[in-house]
């Protein structure tokens, strides 16, 4: 009888002993991603629709003041100026660049993305990573007003400083609406909801 | 780049992710073109030439510049390139689905349909339009019915034209 009791507890023991096991080797990403948005969940049905080009497109639960940094990012405190343009400068901009042109994809490091991606949350480029400290809540040199919610922890860091000065990685997209190519009005927000692949292209 | 973006796109067939362009040719016919002659299956915003309002308003600088948007519209990577672009849209379009969002044919929101002579009301999803008809998916028991266009009041005759455009604009590409 003894022994019985005394191998139950040890099932109980190492049952316990896996679980927390199993739990532990979660990767980062998921991990976040699943605290920072459960809390913000709604269903979809319930969320009201949005006037077009007020809001940032699809997103629902933002922060309003999200839209207004990425309207004050376009115009712009010198300071952030100067320090992208600097970047920016050292790379080409002819339309015709083809990826292989592209300097700056890659981490420090000779890291491809295989490497970055299970590092995400790693700072891949100093500028990324100046930009986040900017960004900070309680940052130096920013007035309160100017400031913006801290970066979400899950955010993909690998990126190339060219392209939009005015939108940086952690930025509500602002509302995109026009015409398609078979004239047929549609915006953004329609899409809210997936995850977006938004190409500026040009057939030349 | 149009062979990649293509079967991308082909790849996340029915899961939480749409690719959508800015195009910036001087002529549409151009965008056209390269649409018909290279099967693009994406569907792109005609922004008139590279100083478009579209292009202006994001301070474009480049071509091509993307952006990757998380289902939550918060922008997460800017101008990857081959297997780091496939990479990071698999991770997002993954915590998307975490997250429950799904894939497949965009659907319209529940709305209260009413009859012309309001006195009918049902709360339902539009989800077809058949000659005079339209199709709808009741919310209560989820049983579709079809009701003659007529039938319903002007406000919702007119929004059932317009939703069912805009749907199949969205559902084609």
């Amino acid at each position: 009888m003894k022994t019985v009791w005394i191998l139950n507890t040890c099932v109980v023991v190492i049952a316990l002993v896996g679980m927390t096991g199993c739990a532990d080797p979660e990767p980062e990403v998921v991990r976040t991603s699943d605290s920072a948005l459960s809390s913000e969940r709604e269903p979809s049905a319930s969320r009201e629709p949005m006037p077009p080009e007020t809001r940032p497109a699809v997103v629902e639960d933002r922060d309003s003041r999200d839209m207004e940094s990425v309207d004050r990012d376009r115009s712009n405190s010198e300071s952030v100026d100067s320090r992208r343009s600097e970047s920016r400068d050292s790379q080409p901009m002819n339309p015709d660049r083809g990826a292989g042109s592209l300097p700056g994809i890659k981490p420090p490091g000779g890291n491809n993305l295989n490497g970055a991606s299970s590092g995400i949350g790693m700072a891949a480029r100093d500028n990324a990573a100046r930009d986040n400290a900017s960004r900070n809540p309680g940052a130096p040199g920013q007035p309160a007003a100017n400031r913006q919610p801290p970066p979400r922890e899950y955010k993909l860091e690998f990126v190339a400083a060219t392209g939009a000065k005015g939108l940086e990685l952690g930025d509500a997209i602002p509302e995109v609406s026009g015409k398609d190519l078979d004239n047929i009005k549609f915006k953004l927000s329609d899409y809210r909801g997936k995850v977006v692949m938004l190409d500026f292209w040009g057939d030349w | 780049m149009y062979g990649h973006e293509r079967s991308l796109v082909e790849g996340m067939t029915g899961r939480p992710f749409v690719l959508l362009g800015v195009n910036s040719d001087k002529e549409k016919s151009t965008a056209q073109d390269a649409v018909k002659d290279n099967n693009l299956n994406w569907r792109s915003w005609w922004d008139k030439s590279t100083q478009g309002d579209i292009s202006s308003s994001f301070q474009i600088r480049g071509w091509p510049t993307i952006f990757l948007i998380d289902h939550e519209g918060v922008i997460q990577a800017k101008n990857l390139r081959g297997s780091q672009l496939d990479t990071a849209i698999e991770q997002l379009v993954s915590r998307a689905e975490g997250d429950g969002a799904a894939g497949g044919p965009f659907v319209s929101e529940w709305r209260t349909f009413e009859d012309s002579q309001g006195k009918f009301q049902v709360e339902a999803r539009l989800i077809g339009m058949d000659g005079g008809e339209v199709i709808l998916l009741k919310r209560l028991d989820q049983v579709e019915i079809n009701v003659p266009l007529k039938r319903l009041s002007k406000k919702d005759q007119a929004f059932s034209r317009t939703e069912i455009k805009r749907l199949n604009a969205m559902n084609r590409l």
